[in-house]
């Protein structure tokens, strides 16, 4: 199984690299409990910064996809494959959506919305730090 | 009598091998890639950019490694036929001389294998550095060192090492306090191995070397690089016991002979292996053409 990057792209590279692996797991190419390569040897094969390799690993690791065993290096997950099928960001996208309505309907507008979305967002920030 | 005659046949097939045998097995490699895959065809392989005719550099360099490795094999020849005319006997020489005069002669024969091994190195950095795909791909499958080579065989290297260690400091036990080059041997010998790991490392986790390269041919290169160094730390550990044992039972006249059979095993062990395992009909020369 390869992978393929283009460097050109307007999809960031990270980006493409969790799409491909999950892309590569839903058409059975990776198997639950296939070992992936490590994060140095991607990232020396693709000719790109192990940070970007590193952050790649760590979305697909949050989304269930794959999982780090140690120093026995990085695997894919058990249940890879239904794991791969949620798409993090369309799911995030219906929560606003629901919550967006919720507040059109309770009369705030869209500048107040924006303006509260934003504070959340500092304020979660903030807690995390 | 023994001796001079095996003495004679290790030196002429030391000259025979590293300046003559395999030279002319790197040029006829070169020389079939060359007229099967031409730079107007295969331009990537050619670095089109850098040079104005890069199959006519490729030659020039074809012609300097000949004409190096025939300048020192006639030297080796002329050397062995003004021992065999003034009579040397290398049994009524100190052994050190004739050790210090067979490694001084595989040094000399190794200068234009290094000057090569320096200009492909050269040649593939100003690959990576013309490279202007914006494409690159890559294997979603672990390297690992035992898919290359048997465990047999790394565990064989390194108990080897250890036991020339062991071996070593049991047989210089009571020379104590050591001389410097006791600390030297070890320290040289284990460097040699730590060098070794490295360079398997390298390969297996390391960047590609060649942009280019397909994955198939990428493995086999990784696999005859790590096989050439895993045998080449067992040849030169037994070889190192083996010297070991000819100075406890006194056996030193013979140590130019063994030294010289060792340079060429491991000569046929590291450029053998190397030359064996990538065979060059076999490579996938279509990645180099024009996209």
């Amino acid at each position: 199984m390869q992978i393929t990057i283009d460097i050109d792209d307007h999809i960031p590279l990270f980006a493409q690299l969790v799409a491909q692996i999950k892309q590569a797991v839903l058409g059975g190419s990776l198997s639950p409990a296939d070992a992936m390569p490590s994060i140095r040897q991607l990232a020396n094969d693709l000719d790109l910064n192990n940070k970007t390799v590193a952050k790649a690993y760590r979305l697909l690791e949050r989304d269930g996809v794959i999982e780090a065993k140690g120093y026995r290096g990085s695997f894919v997950h058990p249940n890879a494959k239904v794991n791969s099928a949620i798409d993090l960001n369309e799911w995030a996208l219906a929560k606003l959506g629901t919550i967006t309505n919720e507040l059109r309907d309770g009369g705030v507008t869209d500048s107040e919305i924006r303006n509260a979305f934003v504070k959340a967002m500092n304020n979660q920030n903030t807690r995390d730090k | 009598m023994m001796i001079e005659l095996l003495f004679y046949a290790v030196f002429l097939s030391q000259i025979f091998l590293l300046s003559i045998y395999y030279p002319k097995k790197i040029i006829e490699r070169n020389l079939y890639v060359l007229n099967t895959y031409p730079a107007a065809k295969y331009p990537k392989l050619y670095l089109n950019s850098y040079f104005a005719d890069p199959e006519k550099a490729i030659k020039r360099g074809l012609r300097r490694f000949a004409v190096m490795n025939g300048i020192i094999a006639i030297f080796g020849l002329g050397i062995l036929a003004s021992m065999a005319v003034s009579g040397y006997l290398p049994s009524t020489i100190k052994e050190n001389e004739n050790l210090i005069f067979v490694m001084f002669f595989f040094a000399l024969q190794m200068v234009p294998h290094l000057l090569s091994e320096l200009s492909t190195w050269r040649w593939y950095k100003l690959m990576r550095e013309a490279r202007a795909e914006t494409i690159r791909t890559a294997d979603l499958k672990p390297r690992l060192l035992f898919d290359f080579i048997s465990p047999v065989y790394v565990a064989l290297a390194v108990s080897l090492y250890v036991g020339w260690l062991v071996f070593y400091i049991y047989i210089h036990r009571e020379a104590t306090p050591w001389a410097w080059n006791q600390y030297v041997s070890i320290f040289t010998i284990t460097a040699v191995n730590l060098l070794f790991v490295f360079t398997v490392f390298r390969f297996l986790r390391g960047q590609k070397i060649d942009p280019y390269q397909a994955s198939q041919d990428r493995q086999k290169h990784i696999g005859a690089v790590i096989k050439s160094h895993v045998y080449g730390s067992i040849g030169m550990s037994l070889f190192l016991i083996l010297m070991e044992l000819v100075n406890v039972y006194h056996l030193d006249k013979f140590e130019p002979v063994f030294l010289g059979g060792f340079l060429q095993v491991m000569a046929v062990v590291g450029l053998g292996t190397m030359l064996r395992s990538i065979n060059v009909k076999d490579i996938d020369f279509s990645v180099y053409k024009e996209a």
